[in-house]
């Protein structure tokens, strides 16, 4: 039996999006006969000063072996876990530390263009170009990721779409009065620019929010300062079943986030046959949705997606059957057999 | 003691030089004649033209860029700009760095923020203290440092790494240094008492030669006066004591540091024409104040380490001297031979009632001053010194050969991203006091650094 060690850089006390992956990873190794299990080492990615150090922890690690049994394969998932030495190292690249290449200058980054931070952002630069570099292969989520590793660091990955989590779950339920949104509330996810566009709308379009997040008050004092509590609604965390009636029911869904590296929002209601509202500098989601056949792709202004989601209200719902079969179409071949067979070939 | 075997160690010797207002300079020039009967000596100086004549005499003096080929490079090392190039030598050579003070901290500071380089000083502080040194430098690179925190953040790392030996005046620096190098020959070397005029003239030739009255009771602050000296104390320890002593005259017997208010201190005590201060002085005429002297406060806080060439010359003319607790001041000398005081939240009341007990008491200040003058004589003897320096530099040289290589290892990574990953994992060993820990980073590092293997 083959070993094989997923390596995951986790924020203590924090379950998101990477690490649910990391754990349905290991688990669809193990359904595929390998021996898997998981190097996790925490992660702390501020203040900038000590970024690197934290990152160097996983280069003193020797992965070779544990317990006198060899490893066979690791499989690094996001930085700094690829700067594990290995001689046979696969990585799937989740994203880079984005702060220092894409996020770099905008509101969301922390770094300062100061000596200091330059400084820990060439170092991350070559360290990444530098271990990706040894790695047998470079997979990546999505091919956003992988033109953020070709422009930043010279180097080619091939994309590796991974499965939603509820795969084989998701359904059409009918085509209903709400536009919904999954996922965790957070800057980045842009849900503000919803909630201002749906005070502007005029079809009587309401949305749905599921998740939780740092930005939830934040997001429910502009609900209430815009007066649109009887158009948005904040649900808070749902359970999996809740989650996937939601997508069953809803007229569709929305995500816009900013320059997303991947979004299972799309994937998940392609598979739920429902048609996406996103904006053109969403990133991922643009991977899958495309304007007009499987969705609306506006610009990134309250005004512009209001626009879209009247539109997408004005619509009978057999144009809305058609979208929502032309994006599972898109997505209906994801699965995990391809991703373990890619990220094990040769073994 | 003089041999051929001892004589044929060329040492050359990088350093401040007279008329350089450096106290180091001073202690530096004193100490040739001794050191030149054991070693074959060469100075080197920033500018040697500008040299002392009476040291051009008798020694050969290069400038830095013509250095000759010596078996060791001996840097004295202070915590002042003056030993910027000193500073810049030691750490491209390895060689013996005597640390005239364990901080080197406004040194730096000097070579690096005040030259509008705050991206070298903050890096400087993360090599030398960690994630702690990244938050720190960011406050003194902004003036926000006070005077304690430079103390506490000594930045003498980079030179005590790059040192074949170690050198330090005081058991405060050797204990540091031996405990940051394990392994590495380090020296306590106490400070050697010269006295220009010796033996030293009496009280009351000094007050004759000074012009300085003999029924003043006459309290003497020597040295460059800066806001360490603790001088606003003295200035209001004084004025409160007038009442008991009208007589009392406080003297402070050197420069003053101009961004120092201490006329405004004066002014603001009511201390008025019982305050002197002279300006700088020949050594001559120093040495007659602290012979003048009724008693010599040597107070310092915070302290970078160092021992006073004036503490040593007081208390080797036999006076009694007031010093800052806590100090090496303090620490190297026996009780009773110096009058420490607690640098803490009652420090003027405990100066008023030290001194006022010395002022009062003509008996007792005789007697520490002859315990003074006898035990700093006994082991502050120059010669003495400059032999106990020589040996020490025979045995540093004949070891100093994988040492060098070792260090001239380390250093080749320096400056790049590969230099900058070491000390990054480096740091977390030497926290532990693992600083010498073979890590194979170079290795381990090489390939993230773009080095091909």
């Amino acid at each position: 039996m083959k070993t094989v060690l997923v390596c995951a850089a986790q924020a203590p006390f924090i379950t998101g999006g990477a690490e649910i992956l990391v754990s349905e990873l290991k688990s669809n190794l193990e359904r595929r006969g390998f021996r898997a299990d998981v190097a996790s080492v925490p992660f702390k990615w501020y203040p900038v000063s000590e970024i690197v150090r934290q990152a160097l922890a996983w280069r003193l690690l020797d992965l070779t072996e544990s317990n006198g049994t060899a490893v066979d394969l690791v499989i690094p998932t996001k930085f700094p876990t690829f700067l594990v030495r290995h001689p046979r190292k696969v990585a799937w690249l989740f994203h880079q530390h984005r702060e220092a290449y894409d996020l770099f200058g905008t509101p969301y980054c922390s770094f300062t263009d100061g000596a200091e931070d330059r400084q820990v952002r060439d170092a991350i630069k070559s360290m990444d170009t530098a271990s990706l570099s040894e790695c047998r292969a470079i997979f990546t989520i999505s091919r956003n990721v992988a033109d953020r590793l070709r422009r930043y660091n010279g180097l080619s990955g091939e994309t590796l779409y991974p499965p939603p989590h509820h795969l084989g779950r998701y359904r059409c339920g009918g085509y209903g009065d709400y536009l919904f949104y999954a996922g965790r509330l957070d800057r980045l996810k842009r849900l503000d620019l919803a909630i201002d566009a749906m005070n502007r709308v005029r079809s009587g379009a309401r949305l749905k929010i599921a998740g939780a997040g740092p930005l939830e008050a934040e997001l429910r004092k502009q609900i209430h300062g815009l007066g649109v509590q009887d158009r948005v609604e904040l649900l808070g965390f749902v359970s999996a079943d809740e989650l996937v009636e939601l997508y069953a029911g809803c007229r569709a869904a929305y995500y816009a986030p900013l320059n997303e590296d991947y979004g299972y929002v799309t994937v998940e209601a392609f598979l739920s046959r429902k048609p996406v509202v996103t904006t053109t500098d969403a990133g991922g989601p643009l991977e899958f949705v495309t304007a007009g056949q499987s969705g609306w792709v506006a610009e990134p202004a309250p005004e512009a997606i209001a626009g879209a989601i009247d539109d997408l209200w004005s619509q009978p719902e057999a144009r809305l059957r058609e979208m929502g079969a032309e994006g599972f179409a898109r997505v209906r071949d994801i699965g995990w057999n391809q991703v373990i067979d890619r990220l094990t070939e040769g073994l | 003691m003089t041999s051929e075997a001892t004589r044929s160690l060329k040492v050359n010797v990088w350093s401040p030089l007279p008329p350089s207002p450096s106290g180091i300079a001073d202690y530096v020039a004193e100490s040739l004649p001794a050191l030149a009967r054991h070693l074959d000596l060469h100075l080197v100086a920033e500018a040697p033209e500008t040299v002392a004549a009476r040291l051009r005499e008798q020694f050969p003096v290069f400038p830095t860029e013509a250095a000759p080929e010596a078996d060791l490079e001996l840097y004295h090392l202070g915590n002042s700009p003056a030993h910027a190039w000193v500073y810049r030598a030691a750490c491209a050579r390895p060689g013996v760095a005597v640390l005239h003070d364990w901080s080197l901290h406004h040194l730096v500071l000097c070579e690096t923020v005040e030259r509008g380089d705050v991206g070298g000083y903050l890096r400087e502080m993360r090599r030398a203290h960690g994630e702690t040194g990244t938050f720190v430098g960011r406050q003194v690179a902004r003036a926000l440092g006070g005077e304690l925190l430079p103390a506490l953040f000594p930045l003498n790392d980079r030179v005590l790494e790059g040192s074949l030996a170690v050198v330090g005046l005081t058991d405060y620096v050797r204990s540091r240094a031996a405990r940051r190098l394990p392994g590495r020959p380090v020296l306590h070397l106490p400070h050697h008492l010269c006295l220009p005029l010796d033996p030293p003239p009496t009280r009351a030739e000094a007050r004759r030669a000074l012009g300085l009255p003999d029924e003043w009771l006459v309290v003497t602050a020597p040295g460059l006066a800066t806001a360490a000296k603790r001088l606003d104390l003295a200035v209001r320890a004084a004025a409160r004591l007038r009442a008991d002593h009208p007589r009392l005259r406080l003297v402070v017997a050197g420069e003053v540091d101009p961004a120092l208010p201490l006329a405004d201190w004066v002014a603001g005590a009511g201390l008025g024409d019982a305050f002197r201060s002279t300006g700088r002085l020949s050594l001559e005429d120093f040495e007659r104040h602290l012979c003048a002297a009724d008693v010599v406060l040597s107070l310092r806080f915070p302290t970078h380490g160092e021992m006073s060439g004036a503490l040593v010359r007081a208390l080797g003319v036999g006076r009694p001297v007031v010093v800052s607790a806590g100090t090496p001041a303090a620490d190297e000398f026996p009780e009773g031979i110096v009058a420490p005081i607690d640098p803490g939240p009652r420090e003027e009341e405990e100066l008023v009632a030290v001194l006022g007990r010395l002022l009062a008491d003509a008996r007792l200040r005789e007697d520490m001053g002859r315990l003074a003058r006898a035990h700093v004589r006994e082991h502050h003897d120059l010669d003495a010194s400059a032999a106990g320096l020589a040996a020490f530099l025979r045995e540093a040289a004949a070891a100093s050969a994988p040492l060098r290589r070792q260090i001239l290892a380390d250093r080749a990574a320096e400056g790049g991203l590969l230099g900058y990953l070491m000390e990054e994992v480096r740091w977390g060993a030497r926290d532990l006091g693992l600083s010498r820990l073979p890590m194979d980073l170079d290795e381990l590092l090489g390939a993230l650094a773009g080095r091909q293997s």
